[in-house]
């Protein structure tokens, strides 16, 4: 499927790079055919095909949001290739035959980088588990403060804290116990 | 909690932040080459923040890709331009060449018509594989020409075909490596049995071979014995886990003529005839070619299996309750009588289709199956 031709692909690179809505919008419409195309030529469905496209797209997207990465081929090709190596993962994982796999588009082999990235998603997993494990109200005064960025009144306000020490207080015993989790499930390379 | 702990990861934060001033961040610089345990402390909470935000951004990420899915598939040429699977090509490499043509020409239009595919390569390639197919078809056109001189013959010999033909009856995919279902009361008396596709007017012929039978639940299982089959594509129906409602909307899917027929209607009762317990009462009006076909739900799960039996009895229609078909399944599975084990299908890709999508893509799964018996009816 043609890209839309209001937008060059360099734009919608650096779109993706500033989080524009917009360009998100305009490459994840106009590429879902072509893997839906391929993930259902090669035993699967249209949910396959909903779920692979998602995972490639946010390699995608984590990979373009790094600026130490460098797309070397287009939108198009790294979305399919990338797609293609998670379609083939599942179906090996199923284990069941798989024959002939019938392609429809170019194929980058992908190198090193490209590969989609398993420590990214073990990283949302561990994530994931801690926070669930934290559970309220520690997970909203973090997450208010250290994405939404509110200021220490705003939460003493919304979480019903007499004053602002106390809010503070809290915060830092909600930090140290999400630390306390999230450090027990992770093992450092070099052991310490 | 000591009030210094407190300060110290504020001014963590800050620097974290970029917020301290020059002669703050040099004491803080300071203190991270002094203090290795504080550098890791600091590390740590780097890291922290960061898989916290990382992780936020994801989940608004896949928030934002549910809605432009959702914005693609309320696209008008959403449905016009999903793929159907090619499977079929497959299925008809043995006979009629004109099929092959047609197979492939269609390939080639959806291709460049519905996605602008690009590469001349692709399209070289596509006609490597045609010439392959002639050469394939052009092996087995004897074969054809034999098989159906046979078929003309037992045609034209056995009158009583007139009659075998009203004992056609449905069947449909249970599982993608070729196994079927019907009712056991049109398969009982059967010397042989196939089941027919239509294409392009052409009735193609796969024989199959019963596996399994349940008397007392009227159905059973057929495998396909015809060697140039290769598979199924993945089924899009699920199986419903518990037992229909009183007065819930309920649809089939048959053959009681050469052309599929759908009907619609309710479930009337949720017994059968006599009380049995076994089946459902519909209210959609069969004849016997409806038998074994599915009778399937609003969201498209499999509630059971029609079967014409007694219908002109009570004027009333029954159908089995899936369960005891997959009673059956576990069965076959159990005593290991097929040689992969079937998969009870419970997730099914039509549930949020309209009916008539749903039907597109349950119809290449839903066959007319048809009993030869020699023997005299």
């Amino acid at each position: 499927m043609k890209m839309t031709e209001s937008y060059s692909e360099k734009e919608l690179i650096s779109g993706i790079q500033r989080d524009d809505q917009e360009s998100l919008r305009v490459v994840y419409k106009a590429n879902f055919a072509s893997i839906a195309h391929f993930v259902i030529n090669n035993s699967g469905t249209e949910q396959d095909a909903k779920d692979v496209y998602q995972e490639a797209f946010i390699v995608l997207y984590e990979r373009l949001r790094d600026e130490s990465f460098v797309l070397n081929c287009q939108i198009k090709t790294f979305l399919y290739s990338v797609s293609r190596r998670l379609w083939l993962k599942r179906l090996a994982e199923k284990s069941r035959y798989v024959g002939k796999i019938n392609d429809y588009e170019s194929i980058i082999p992908l190198e090193k980088e490209e590969e989609p990235s398993e420590d990214n998603e073990q990283q949302f997993e561990m994530m994931q588990a801690a926070l669930e494990k934290l559970g309220e109200p520690c997970r909203t005064i973090l997450e208010d403060f250290y994405i939404r960025k509110k200021s220490m009144q705003k939460i003493a306000d919304k979480m019903g804290y007499t004053n602002m020490a106390n809010a503070k207080n809290q915060k830092y015993k909600c930090l140290q116990r999400l630390k306390k989790i999230y450090f027990k499930q992770f093992k450092p390379a070099n052991g310490s | 909690m000591e009030p210094q702990d407190n300060y110290k990861y504020d001014l963590i934060d800050d620097y974290l932040n970029g917020n301290l001033s020059e002669s703050e961040l040099a004491e803080f610089n300071h203190q991270l080459e002094q203090d290795p345990s504080f550098a890791q402390e600091v590390a740590e909470q780097r890291l922290i923040v960061n898989q916290l935000q990382a992780h936020h951004r994801r989940n608004i990420l896949k928030k934002q890709m549910n809605l432009f899915h959702q914005e693609i598939e309320q696209e008008e040429s959403y449905q016009r331009t999903l793929p159907q699977p090619i499977k079929v090509i497959h299925l008809w490499r043995k006979y009629a060449p004109s099929v092959a043509v047609a197979a492939s020409v269609v390939l080639i239009a959806v291709f460049t018509s519905v996605f602008t595919l690009h590469t001349l390569d692709h399209v070289r390639s596509l006609k490597k594989q045609q010439s392959s197919y002639y050469k394939a078809l052009r092996r087995d056109l004897n074969i054809v020409k034999q098989k159906q001189d046979k078929i003309a013959q037992e045609q034209k010999q056995d009158d009583k075909i007139q009659e075998v033909k009203q004992y056609g009856a449905t069947a449909f995919v249970i599982s993608p490596y070729g196994y079927l279902v019907t009712n056991y009361h049109v398969i009982k008396n059967a010397d042989s049995i196939y089941i027919e596709i239509h294409h392009k007017d052409q009735p193609m012929r796969l024989q199959v071979k019963e596996v399994m039978r349940n008397i007392k639940a009227d159905l059973a299982i057929l495998r396909i014995v015809d060697s140039s089959f290769i598979g199924f594509a993945e089924l899009p129906y699920a199986f419903r886990n518990d037992e229909a409602e009183l007065g819930e909307e309920v649809y089939t899917l048959a053959y009681p003529r050469r052309d599929m027929v759908y009907g619609e209607g309710s479930i009337s009762a949720k017994s059968g005839y006599q009380e049995d317990t076994t089946t459902y009462q519909i209210s959609i009006p069969v004849n016997p070619g409806n038998s074994g076909g599915p009778l399937l739900d609003e969201q498209g799960n499999l509630l059971g299996i029609v079967s014409g039996k007694h219908t002109h009895m009570d004027g009333a229609t029954f159908a089995i309750k899936a369960k005891y078909l997959e009673e059956m399944i576990q069965q076959l599975n159990t005593d290991m009588i097929a040689q992969i084990p079937l998969n009870i299908p419970k997730k099914s890709s039509i549930n949020y289709l309209k009916r008539p999508e749903q039907i597109k893509k349950l119809k290449d799964f839903v066959y007319v199956v048809q009993v030869y018996d020699s023997k005299g009816l």
